[in-house]
């Protein structure tokens, strides 16, 4: 039984059966198809790099004479350059990668959508409402943020950034940092469990490959920002003083910002690689050169030493000489991967028949510009150089070499290589090599002069007509002009192939062996009827897998609207309070009464590493191993809180002694309230696993009541503290215990809405000895949770 | 017999929490760093057992293994208090 001819009119069931106006709304603001939501991302990011381009147009006019040349204020020009950074490198080049994720792994791999298509939307609207957020800075009193993109403390505290604007990037980051992890499980988990049989490690392509490292890259350096962002929010909402502070704050914040910063930009290089080597697979017609020493030196040494490299971005704020030396060692160790990138996809052309499309030589350029921004990157790992070169415009230019040579020019090569497929039609050969030409041309233009300026100090919005940089800023505000005006040629290619315009493509028009081309990705909500032929067992109709499904919008714009509400306007803070508790009501709703389909149930190829128990299905088990990839990452969120702590204390020597402000047996006693609540939950697991349906619903209740005494005493805790004038402000150490035991608290809350969920499927009777899978995921959960607070327990507590 | 496991690790849980809260007054002088490590290890023995029980890495019939590591880490919590209450 094909779907590759499902009936219109079930397609259009599927769609809701609205008119043709409605309709077409209605599939954008709701779809959960991976292919459409892939593009979502790809047109969003484009939406956002023409406000951040904007924006440099505004710096690079600022700066192309000397003084008393005067567009931009000082203020201004701030706000300009770290808009510009935020949103280039987290809103427009991490999305774009995103975008052909989302829309090719599946088809590389054979599977019909993403493993979680209503999470997968929901990172999508997540990550506009991030960005919407943000950039609402600008119509906020005092404009937008002005500390920079990396948000140094104190820059970014009320007492250097005072206005709104810094509060906005704040909760926007977090909107965003809450995307990304969604984002990242889910593609994870999609490769690591629905690769068609066939489909082995060994056979995945290369943008596959690289997709995972991102997402890997990704999930485990969020953690450490997304606490950062906590601290700072709560800074500046709340009045703890994090960053407002003697004790190191500076230095804090530069830890966890750049544990990952500097993993970012890999996120933001390995998917335009991994294009770059399907197209140079494509157009030379030879296979990738060792391809697996080069996946291996990726996984092995790029991706783990990323992390231990970080502090390179460090050098000049005092970490002692062995260390400074170490991490220069680590950083120059990490070139050997980087550069074995550049070697085999070189050694992939030698040989081959060369086809020099409009693909190959946006490849072939990311090479050459990511050559030149390595080697002058080398140069800011070296510690004596770093002295010198730091906070200089040739930091500038190497990471502009980086960021919009390698990963820009790789991810153009992707846009001509997929467009096709994307659109079914083929493009102007004549129009995408003046793009390119002209991109090329402006973009060294731009940036090469900027390694003449090492004496020109980055970030600052004018200078003096003595210093003779004015020549070099003029020719670099030239071609940041003419790289600007270049993109329009490819808005042109764009546009004209998404409307349909010209000529049709061939279904494989590149003769690619990849295997996203064998695909009818014309058909909605099916990649691949003739590998899915039949219907999971036990059905005997057509398995519809995903449909539309209107909880990720909601919950978005509720949360979207609520960030904004809380900081401009608070009538909004309560309508979007209200869209979002709707939308998570309208979620569990949904699943409650199985309105929403996940992908089917299909028998999976290579499960390696992961296996599946006997007994559980398809769907329970990459349920698991996505609940088990989120634990993973929160435990790194957890360990960056113990980090934090760990911090403040080895800064601080004055810290109150043990008892002298907490009552000690009342939060023992609250501890080990929460704990027996994990008791009572392993009986209701106990109970289910005996198909004792009431003594299990009686046990749920109990660990609610339990988990809620929790929270309630937690509460009362709040208020004794503050009834000793032991608040937010009075210092690190109450700043730290609120911080801490509201992020616990907050993930007990979490579990307390999962836990009434379960409730509400005991009470109906949904759960049977054999399949009471929802009892086993929450406990998972709720004793990782559990877990949590005892070990954070005598850390906040008895030190 | 899979209750009785439960209630055992539980009462691990609780016991150990106990020994964190008893140990304070002998830790009081020790340095935060000592004291600090040794109340995370100790915390941490609370946690192993558990995450042991829920991969099920001990069944009915494996009870008595689970009472003779259960056993080693409390000798050990203890172990690590007895040595950090001397260190100044």
């Amino acid at each position: 039984m094909s779907h590759v001819n499902e009936p219109a009119n079930e397609v259009e069931t599927l769609r809701g059966g609205y008119s043709p106006t409605l309709a077409w709304l209605r599939k954008w603001l709701f779809t959960t198809d991976h292919k459409e939501v892939g593009l979502l991302y790809f047109w969003t990011s484009l939406w956002f790099v023409a406000i951040g381009g904007a924006l440099a147009g505004l710096m690079r006019t600022q700066l192309a004479f000397p003084a008393p040349w005067d567009i931009l204020s000082a203020s201004a020009y701030n706000q300009a350059v770290s808009m510009h950074g935020l949103i280039m490198v987290l809103l427009f080049l991490s999305p774009l990668g995103a975008a052909f994720s989302n829309y090719f792994v599946p088809l590389q791999i054979g599977a019909k959508d993403v493993a979680y298509p209503r999470f997968n939307a929901f990172s999508y609207w997540m990550y506009l409402m991030g960005g919407i957020v943000m950039i609402s800075g600008f119509f906020a009193p005092g404009g937008a943020a002005q500390a920079g993109w990396t948000n140094y403390a104190p820059l970014d505290s009320t007492l250097f950034s005072p206005g709104p604007g810094e509060t906005l990037v704040g909760l926007g980051l977090l909107l965003l940092w809450g995307s990304l992890t969604m984002g990242g499980v889910n593609l994870i988990v999609t490769i690591l469990t629905m690769r068609a049989p066939g489909m082995t490690w060994k056979k995945m392509p290369p943008f596959t490959w690289m997709t995972l490292f991102t997402q890997l890259l990704l999930l485990f350096s969020v953690p450490s920002i997304f606490v950062g962002t906590l601290a700072l929010i709560s800074d500046r909402v709340f009045g703890t003083v994090f960053f407002l502070n003697t004790a190191g704050s500076t230095i804090l914040w530069e830890n966890m910002w750049w544990f990952f910063g500097h993993p970012e930009v890999y996120v933001v290089v390995l998917p335009a690689f991994g294009a770059i080597a399907e197209v140079f697979m494509v157009f030379t017609g030879r296979p990738l050169y060792a391809k697996k020493a080069l996946l291996i030196s990726v996984g092995i040494i790029l991706m783990p030493f990323s992390f231990s490299i970080y502090a390179h971005h460090m050098f000049l704020t005092g970490i002692n000489a062995l260390q400074r030396e170490f991490i220069d060692l680590n950083t120059e160790i990490n070139t050997l991967p980087s550069g074995l990138l550049v070697v085999c996809m070189a050694l992939t052309a030698v040989g081959g028949t060369i086809k020099f499309k409009a693909p190959f030589t946006f490849a072939v350029a990311a090479l050459v510009v990511f050559i030149i921004g390595g080697i002058t990157g080398v140069f800011d790992s070296s510690v004596l150089l770093d002295q010198e070169l730091r906070g200089t415009y040739q930091v500038v230019g190497h990471f502009h070499y980086i960021m919009v040579g390698a990963a820009e020019f790789g991810l153009m090569a992707a846009i001509y290589y997929w467009l096709p497929k994307w659109t079914g039609m083929m493009y102007s050969a004549a129009i995408a090599k003046l793009h390119f030409i002209t991109s090329f041309v402006f973009f060294n233009m731009t940036f090469f002069p900027m390694f003449y300026l090492l004496e020109m100090p980055r970030r600052v919005y004018t200078y003096l007509a003595s210093t003779s940089w004015g020549n070099i800023n003029f020719i670099e505000t030239l071609g940041a002009y003419g790289f600007i005006a270049a993109q329009v040629l490819l808005l042109y290619v764009l546009v004209q192939a998404f409307r349909h315009k010209g000529t049709p493509a061939p279904p494989n028009p590149w003769n690619s062996s990849g295997p996203e081309w064998t695909s009818d990705t014309k058909s909605y909500l099916d990649n691949y009827p003739a590998v899915y032929a039949s219907p999971p067992s036990g059905q005997s109709a057509p398995h519809v897998m995903t449909a539309e499904n209107s909880r990720p919008f909601t919950i978005s714009v509720g949360v979207g609207l609520a960030c904004i509400g809380l900081i401009l306007w608070w009538p909004l803070l309560l309508i979007g309070t209200v869209l979002g508790v709707y939308g998570v009501y309208g979620w569990a709703k949904d699943d409650l009464n199985g309105a929403f389909t996940m992908p089917g149930e299909e028998k999976a190829g290579e499960t390696w590493p992961f296996k599946q128990n006997p007994g559980e299905t398809f769907g329970q088990w990459r349920m698991k191993v996505g609940t088990w990839l989120f634990l993973a990452s929160d435990l790194v969120f957890f360990s960056a809180i113990a980090g934090l702590l760990i911090f403040v204390r080895l800064h601080l020597t004055d810290w109150p002694a043990v008892g002298s402000v907490f009552n000690i047996p009342m939060v023992t006693l609250n501890t080990l309230i929460l704990v027996t609540s994990g008791l009572a939950l392993m009986f209701a697991l106990q109970d289910a696993k005996e198909g004792k349906g009431s003594e299990m619903t009686r046990w749920l209740v109990a660990t609610l009541i339990l988990g809620g005494s929790f929270l309630i005493i937690s509460g009362f805790e709040w208020v004794d503290q503050f009834a000793k004038q032991f608040t937010f402000s009075s210092g690190m150490p109450g700043s730290t215990f609120y911080l801490l035991t509201g992020i616990s608290g907050a993930h007990v809350f979490a579990g307390l809405l999962m836990l009434a969920y379960v409730i509400k499927k005991a009470i109906s009777g949904k759960f049977t000895r054999e399949n009471h899978f929802s009892i086993r995921l929450f406990s998972l959960f709720w004793m990782f949770v559990i877990a949590m607070v005892v070990i954070l327990f005598p850390a906040i507590y008895l030190m | 017999m899979q209750k009785n496991l439960i209630i055992a690790t539980w009462s691990w849980i609780v016991i150990t929490i106990l020994i964190e809260v008893a140990a304070v007054p002998y830790l009081s002088t020790a340095q935060w760093a000592v004291r600090g490590t040794v109340e995370s290890l100790v915390a941490l023995s609370a946690v192993i057992p558990m995450i042991l029980f829920y991969m099920g890495l001990w069944e009915e019939h494996r009870s008595l293994k689970m009472f003779v590591v259960v056993s080693l880490f409390f000798c050990a919590d203890l172990l690590l208090i007895w040595s950090a209450s001397s260190v100044h």
